[in-house]
């Protein structure tokens, strides 16, 4: 039976335990709210369980490097060292040992891992459109600030989703021609008040 | 990107948040969550194997939405035909203000439009992901027509996933091996005359 009960997602009043009376539930017991819940197998499946590491029984048989009792199954795709089955971690396929996926994790090369990445072109269009609209004359200065940060976070890796490089490209122009705009209005308001 | 990469597909649904937008993308084994935010994006992987039920519940926020957007648009149909009608009560547009019109006209056109667009979109809802350890609701999913079409999509590649789990009764029920039948005990030897 599942270990976590389903609750309402409005209420939180908590749904019935059972798999098919819940599978065929429409609206919630308690606030009357429509809802459909989808249940899968891992819903009734008992927890996941690991493999069990074997211990090594003859002499000169592999072992792992962390656990010298425990049978070596696999080398780490990383460093190269000898794994049991409690210390071999796979990701996307590969093998690895938990000090290499730390470490990986920690360098952000585990793509699988990472859990955010900053957006500097969301920054850079923020600080070239939000000027125009909230504050006019402070754009020259909230322009340059977006050059000099597209220059400064070319490099950043882009995003998962939209193209970073080409949104940074696209801010360059548009950063230099509110800087000229906004120098030239700052003349001609200078001008007027002299 | 995710839209080149040949190991993601994006499912439908995703859409505007309170902050920026979400989008979601499934791979062989692991459904991927990217909420774009103001200056970062956050990324949330779900192991398929690991779900265990989404939730789907109706909410009243679209009828916050239509009503807002069906009073301006009453409001503002009102004041044109008054404005066309009865030049002079129609303050604060002076007779022969065309531009005040227009400007009019296209207020009243962009909220009806909204308007029926928040209808054909349907029904506002929220959804929440359980998985063994955590149940988190999932943004972008607002409309409840594009969270069931998120959910048939999802519902084929999870189950495709789970295809060996089995209830723990059943489970129990049937053991994974059997063992080996235990040796009959030798037969008592006949008594010795």
């Amino acid at each position: 039976m599942a270990a976590t009960a389903v609750s309402c997602p409005k209420c939180r009043a908590p749904l019935p335990d059972d798999p098919a009376a819940l599978a065929a539930l429409d609206r919630c017991p308690a606030c009357g709210t429509r809802v459909k819940i989808c249940l899968f197998p891992a819903f009734t499946a008992g927890p996941r369980s690991g493999a069990l590491p074997e211990a090594v029984l003859a002499e000169g048989e592999a072992a792992c490097f962390y656990h010298a009792g425990n049978k070596a199954v696999v080398p780490c795709d990383q460093c190269g060292r000898f794994l049991c089955a409690l210390c071999d971690l796979e990701l996307a396929g590969r093998h690895v040992c938990p000090v290499c996926l730390e470490s990986g994790a920690k360098r952000g090369q585990v793509e699988l891992l990472e859990h955010s990445r900053a957006r500097p072109d969301l920054v850079v269009w923020n600080l070239l459109l939000l000027p125009l609209i909230a504050c006019g004359y402070a754009f020259p200065l909230t322009a340059l600030i977006a050059l000099i940060y597209t220059l400064v976070k070319w490099n950043t890796k882009p995003s998962l989703v939209d193209n970073t490089r080409a949104r940074l490209a696209w801010a360059i122009p548009v950063a230099l021609l509110e800087l000229a705009g906004g120098v030239a209005l700052w003349l001609f308001y200078l001008r007027m008040v002299r | 990107m995710l839209r080149r990469d040949p190991n993601y597909t994006r499912l439908p649904g995703g859409g505007r948040t309170l902050t920026g937008n979400a989008s979601y993308w499934l791979a062989r084994d692991h459904l991927l969550l990217v909420d774009v935010q103001t200056a970062c994006e956050r990324y949330r992987r779900f192991d398929l194997r690991d779900i265990r039920c989404l939730t789907l519940v109706a909410t009243r926020l679209g009828w916050i939405d239509r009503g807002i957007l069906g009073g301006a648009s009453l409001l503002f149909l009102a004041w044109l035909l008054g404005a066309l009608t009865f030049g002079k009560l129609s303050f604060p547009l002076a007779n022969g203000d065309w531009i005040g019109l227009i400007a009019l006209a296209g207020a009243a056109l962009s909220s009806l439009t909204g308007l029926l667009l928040s209808i054909r979109a349907g029904r506002m809802c929220r959804v929440e992901i359980q998985t063994g350890v955590q149940t988190i609701p999932l943004p972008g999913l607002n409309r409840w027509r594009k969270a069931e079409q998120f959910l048939v999509t999802l519902t084929s590649a999870v189950q495709a996933a789970q295809a060996d789990l089995r209830p723990v009764t059943e489970a129990v029920a049937t053991p994974a091996f059997t063992a080996d039948p235990e040796p009959e005990s030798p037969a008592d030897p006949e008594p010795s005359s």
